[in-house]
């Protein structure tokens, strides 16, 4: 089956307890190990191991890392990435804490992809047996999940290409320079139901935007506006909501600068789902659907 | 309390202990694009002409060897450890937003 969906980002950051204050007391993540100067983290309702991995040296994506269906996918998807022209290197068992073997690959892009399918499982609090809907001691914005991440990239039509000839993603929303055309300015992407797993727009190669948590509401994405407040983290716009995806959204800063977000709503997608088509010129509504404009520091805010 | 003096507006801000460059600007009714506020994105940096700051932690990308020995500082981590007098690059700008708030500061600031 392939890629079954985002598993972690992996980010660098500047300050360690700084971080450790953001995703684990304002986000709510939970601290699931901290070995060798790395933070894991996962959100209350996450199964696995974890969903975000810290550690220091600055800010921006370290890697990210997709968890697939099945053991024998990796090779499968070993020689597809290879034929596409890609250097493949093996990851070896525990050479990332936790998780078991997998590839690893660098994009055109210069985006590190990384596929694994085995990771420990730490399984939830509320548990499988008669759970409860949330966890006793949930804290700040309480975040269950990471959901998704956008980068940018020089070439946003050979990046969606790699992702959806070689992993069988496929493209909820794209924007095109105009009706009709099918030069793709941005892509959102996706393995699993929701509106993406990634997604990219134009942009220095190599550069995180921002990974998103999901909320269930929109009264959960003003309540974590509040505790943005509260608790001084940089806002950079929102609570609003985008037209792409349709989802609710506040854009905040951690304490390296990486963005994040958080997300709540939006439509599911399924395999005979049509592909959305915005154009350029109707980009503001598509990111802002609110505020209708596209700001700079959407543009060129990147980490 | 530091000085700081924005060129090439001459305007000039007492910046409080501790706090940066864009800290104080916004303080006293000003502001220039910024983008992150926490030295990752690099987009707040301005020129040091004079005077000596220290930063706050800041990624190395967003302050690279270049900016440095090009006099860049990045306002949103730069504190001002003397008098300082700092350049806006041509692609920014210092705008003043609230001029109530400012009138009431400038008033409190000179009585
Ligand atoms: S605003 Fe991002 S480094 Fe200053
Ligand atoms: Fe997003």
């Amino acid at each position: 089956m392939g890629v079954m969906r985002l598993g972690f980002v992996q980010v660098r950051v500047t300050d360690m307890e700084a971080a450790k204050s953001h995703y684990i007391d304002a986000l709510g993540l939970e601290k699931t190990a901290e070995v060798d100067g790395r933070l894991y983290l996962k959100g209350w309702d996450e199964w696995d191991h974890h969903s975000v991995v810290v550690e220091p040296g600055g800010a921006g994506l370290v890697k990210m890392a997709f968890k697939v269906d099945q053991e024998e996918d990796l090779s499968e998807l070993e020689k597809r990435i290879e034929a596409y022209g890609l250097p493949v290197r093996r990851v070896h068992r525990h050479e990332d804490y936790a998780v078991g073997e997998g590839i690893v690959t660098t994009l055109p892009s210069g985006h590190v992809l990384q596929l694994y399918h085995e990771i420990e499982v730490l399984g939830t609090r509320t548990g499988r047996l008669n759970p409860d809907p949330w966890p006793d001691d949930a804290r700040g914005m309480a975040a269950p999940r990471i959901d998704h991440l956008l980068v940018t990239a020089e070439n946003p039509g050979q990046f969606t290409e790699f992702f959806t000839k070689v992993l069988d993603f496929k493209i909820s929303e794209r924007v095109v320079p105009q009706a009709g055309s099918d030069e793709i300015l941005g892509a959102w992407l996706y393995r699993t139901n929701t509106p993406h797993d990634i997604a990219v727009i134009p942009g220095p190669n190599g550069k995180l935007h921002h990974f998103a948590f999901w909320l269930d509401n929109w009264q959960d994405v003003l309540r974590a506006g509040d505790i943005m407040a509260k608790t001084g983290i940089p806002v950079d716009i929102g609570p609003t909501r985008h037209g792409i995806t349709r989802g609710t959204t506040i854009y905040f800063f951690d304490p390296a600068g990486n963005r994040n977000e958080v997300f709540s709503g939006g439509y599911i997608t399924y395999p005979d789902f049509p592909c959305i088509t915005w154009t350029a010129d109707e980009l503001g509504k598509g990111i802002f659907y609110i505020q209708r404009e596209l700001n700079d520091r959407f543009t060129t805010v990147l980490t | 309390m530091a000085r700081i003096t924005i060129v090439p507006d001459n305007v000039a801000v007492a910046a409080r202990a501790g706090e940066t460059v864009l800290e104080a600007l916004r303080r006293h009714g000003y502001t220039m694009f910024f983008g992150c506020r926490r030295g990752g994105c690099g987009v707040c940096q301005v020129k040091l002409l004079d005077g000596a700051v220290h930063h706050g932690p800041y990624a190395p990308q967003a302050l690279p060897q270049e900016a440095q020995d090009a006099g860049m500082v990045l306002a949103c981590r730069a504190v001002a450890d003397s008098d300082v007098t700092v350049e806006m690059v041509p692609s920014n700008r210092l705008r003043r937003l609230t001029s109530l708030w400012a009138t009431a500061q400038t008033s409190s600031e000179s009585g």
